[in-house]
């Protein structure tokens, strides 16, 4: 195209005009699958988005990896992270429903942390929460229940116990680049956050046996995967892919889904009522018919984090596959009696299925396939104050 | 590309980029013109149960449909987007200044001040009852009318807190479960039992790719219009007894602007001029000026 000499005249506008637009700051984290930081994921897998606002570096997984475990971190300075979430319970605790460090009984179970980096979303049920640090958040300053009851009035307090500690200045330094008396919340959670985002380990028997190692796992764990890929028990549709949940995000990826289900666990009105403290994403969205959709939860290292679902309300996995076998729960009894099995707001593929002792087993047995001892050894995740 | 070029689109492509161009110059800072003058005004705020004046530790009769009293706990809310509306209709937004209770255009009001009660506030922030800005207008605009919204602009509200200037830095305003901020806080004991009113967009969804907030199914940002206001004798007065005549607290109550609380939080919202989710799906900003809870009063010297 040739510009004639008038319209050269008119170029300098132009770019005037491109000058005063917003600058873009939405930059999609694709590719690159080579990083400087160790996300301990193998080479066959893609890794975890790395926000540009917070990228990963050692230093911050370093200082994260402290603070997670540091109970001054909290408003009476009884709780830290790690109380929950333990490295030998696949970074979950055992408990139905943990407590925050007031004794106050929280809604829902602890989750496991192990390669959350991989979530579409956060929490068991919230459309609006994609990156861990917003979820840090609820934990540390939430007030209904109070889990670390850190507050408008203590805050001060604590960075300054923070800045005590002689660790702190140079771990702070090293991650951010700071004085340790310019410290604030903004660091403390975008380390942990990047600490959370590096527990990463695909280093289970399964992983072993699809590697090729046709040892890795038992004949029943075999017959197992077969049914939990299968179209009778129906696993894999919430719980496929390398990280066993269709709520999975990675770098590689264009478009996404965040998607959440409900299972047919309660029906409380005949209507499909769930528990009032614990309605899915309708606590949000408040769309009726989100009524009891959560996000289904990665499956590996399950066999670590007993209780089971949501609300901690099944305590083993056969008892979960028996739920999934009948097509939901009925709950005879009680507050939230009701045949979970006719919830109409219940994900299409929970609708029950035939299964033998043995077939149950089997799944139970590939389930446990999924439990990564490296991961619950490995240093690089243990508490660095001891 | 030729046909670009042909005469008639040509020009209208330019003048098109010319009125762009010079549209987007700063015009606030050159335009001085002798009919035109910048104020520097505050525009003061208090809260009332009926006619009484509250401080904390006054006591607030007459609430709810059952005539309870009690007392306010905490009472703080996020406004913006203020304008003030002169006679003509003719609307000039005031620009605030900024301070450790106002940033970006957002300021935080706060009401309950622990001087007068600590045995009922416990620890309470500092208060805050005004808001400070300046405007242009013509000289001889007669201002009539104040206009303002409740809460954070979604611009804002969904930025990390953490890392955000006073007053959006203050944990107990922030709403994490929806990425936000409470619009507005207000806390009371009323009959001796607790009751609490979160005001906070829900239904937010984030988008996993960028990390950001795309949307609220429900902002819940009260738009208030204040008649009979004057720049000089005016002053902003918040009602609790209109915000809570709906409703029936003799057992206090509790409502987070969440499904499952229509009990307590449909007949608040209907007092800010909100409509309480009932079962549409409403992405549109509240345009609603019914509400009964923010008037125009005289300012106390």
């Amino acid at each position: 195209m040739q510009l004639k000499p008038l319209a050269l005249v008119w170029l300098p506008f132009i770019f005037a005009l491109a000058s005063c637009l917003p600058e873009s700051s939405t930059k999609i984290n694709t590719g690159e699958p080579q990083s400087y930081f160790n996300w301990n994921v193998p080479a066959r897998l893609p890794l975890p988005i790395d926000p540009e606002n917070n990228p990963a570096s050692e230093e911050k997984f370093q200082l994260g990896r402290h603070l997670f475990y540091d109970k001054r971190l909290s408003g009476n300075g009884t709780q830290a992270c790690a109380d929950c979430h333990q490295q030998s319970k696949a970074f979950s605790d055992s408990e139905i429903l943990p407590k925050g460090s007031t004794g106050a009984f929280l809604d829902r179970n602890s989750q496991s942390l192990v390669n959350s980096s991989y979530n579409a979303s956060y929490t068991w049920a919230n459309n609006s929460l994609v990156r861990i640090e917003q979820q840090i958040l609820i934990p540390l300053f939430t007030e209904e229940p109070i889990e670390h009851g850190i507050n408008d009035f203590n805050q001060q307090a604590i960075l300054e116990q923070l800045r005590q500690e002689p660790k702190y200045p140079q771990l702070f330094a090293d991650a951010f680049n700071t004085n340790i008396n310019n410290i604030d919340y903004g660091h403390i959670v975008d380390a942990i956050a990047v600490f959370v985002r590096g527990i990463n380990s695909f280093n289970s028997p399964y992983d072993a046996y699809i590697a090729g190692d046709l040892n890795a796992i038992s004949a029943s764990a075999k017959r197992g995967e077969v049914l939990f890929f299968g179209e009778r028990f129906e696993c894999f549709h919430c719980h496929g892919g390398y990280n066993f949940s269709d709520s999975t995000i990675d770098r590689t990826m264009t478009f996404f889904e965040k998607p959440f289900h409900n299972t047919g666990l309660y029906n409380i009105d005949g209507n499909g009522a769930y528990p009032p403290d614990n309605t899915g994403i309708m606590s949000g969205t408040n769309l009726d018919s989100d009524m009891g959709k959560f996000r289904a939860p990665g499956l590996r290292n399950i066999a670590l984090t007993a209780p089971y679902t949501h609300d901690g309300s099944v305590s083993s996995l056969r008892e979960m596959l028996e739920i999934y076998a009948a097509g939901g729960r009925v709950i005879e009894d009680g507050e939230f009696a009701g045949d979970g099995r006719v919830n109409p707001f219940k994900d299409g593929l929970i609708t029950g299925f035939p299964a033998s002792d043995q077939d149950m087993e089997d799944v139970i047995d590939f389930l446990n396939s999924l439990t990564d001892e490296q991961l619950v050894s490995n240093k690089r995740f243990s508490n660095p104050w001891e | 590309m030729k046909s670009f070029f042909k005469k008639p689109v040509y020009i209208l492509f330019l003048s098109l980029i010319s009125v762009l161009t010079f549209s987007c110059l700063d015009s606030g800072s050159s335009k001085k013109s002798n009919d035109i003058l910048e104020q520097d005004i505050s525009i003061p705020f208090m809260i009332h149960a009926g006619s009484t004046h509250l401080l904390c530790g006054v006591e607030m009769t007459q609430l709810g449909s059952t005539n309870e009293s009690g007392f306010v706990k905490d009472f703080r809310l996020f406004v913006h987007d203020v304008k003030l509306i002169d006679e003509n209709g003719d609307i000039y937004p005031l620009e605030l200044s900024k301070n450790n209770w106002q940033t970006q255009n957002v300021a935080l009001l706060s009401f309950a001040d622990k001087e007068n009660c600590p045995d009922i506030a416990g620890e309470t922030l500092e208060t805050n009852l005004q808001v400070a800005g300046k405007f242009s207008a013509p000289k001889n605009a007669l201002i009539k009318k104040l206009s303002f919204k409740v809460g954070v602009p979604f611009a804002l509200n969904h930025e990390d807190p953490t890392k955000a200037e006073s007053p959006l830095n203050i944990p107990s305003m922030a709403w994490n479960w929806q990425g936000g901020y409470k619009h507005m806080r207000v806390e009371a004991i009323i009959n001796e039992q607790a009751f609490l009113f979160h005001l906070g967009s829900i239904g937010c969804d984030g988008d996993p790719l960028s990390g950001g907030t795309t949307a609220c199914a429900h902002n819940n940002r009260p738009k208030i219009l204040v008649d009979h206001y004057d720049i000089d004798l005016s002053a902003v007065e918040i009602d609790f007894r209109s915000l809570v005549e709906n409703i029936n607290v003799s057992a206090g109550g509790s409502c987070h602007s969440a499904a499952g609380q229509a009990a307590i939080c449909k007949g608040i919202f209907d007092s800010l001029g909100l409509d309480f989710y009932d079962g549409s799906f409403n992405t549109l900003e509240q345009e609603n000026e019914g509400q009964s809870v923010f008037k125009s009063a005289f300012k106390h010297d």
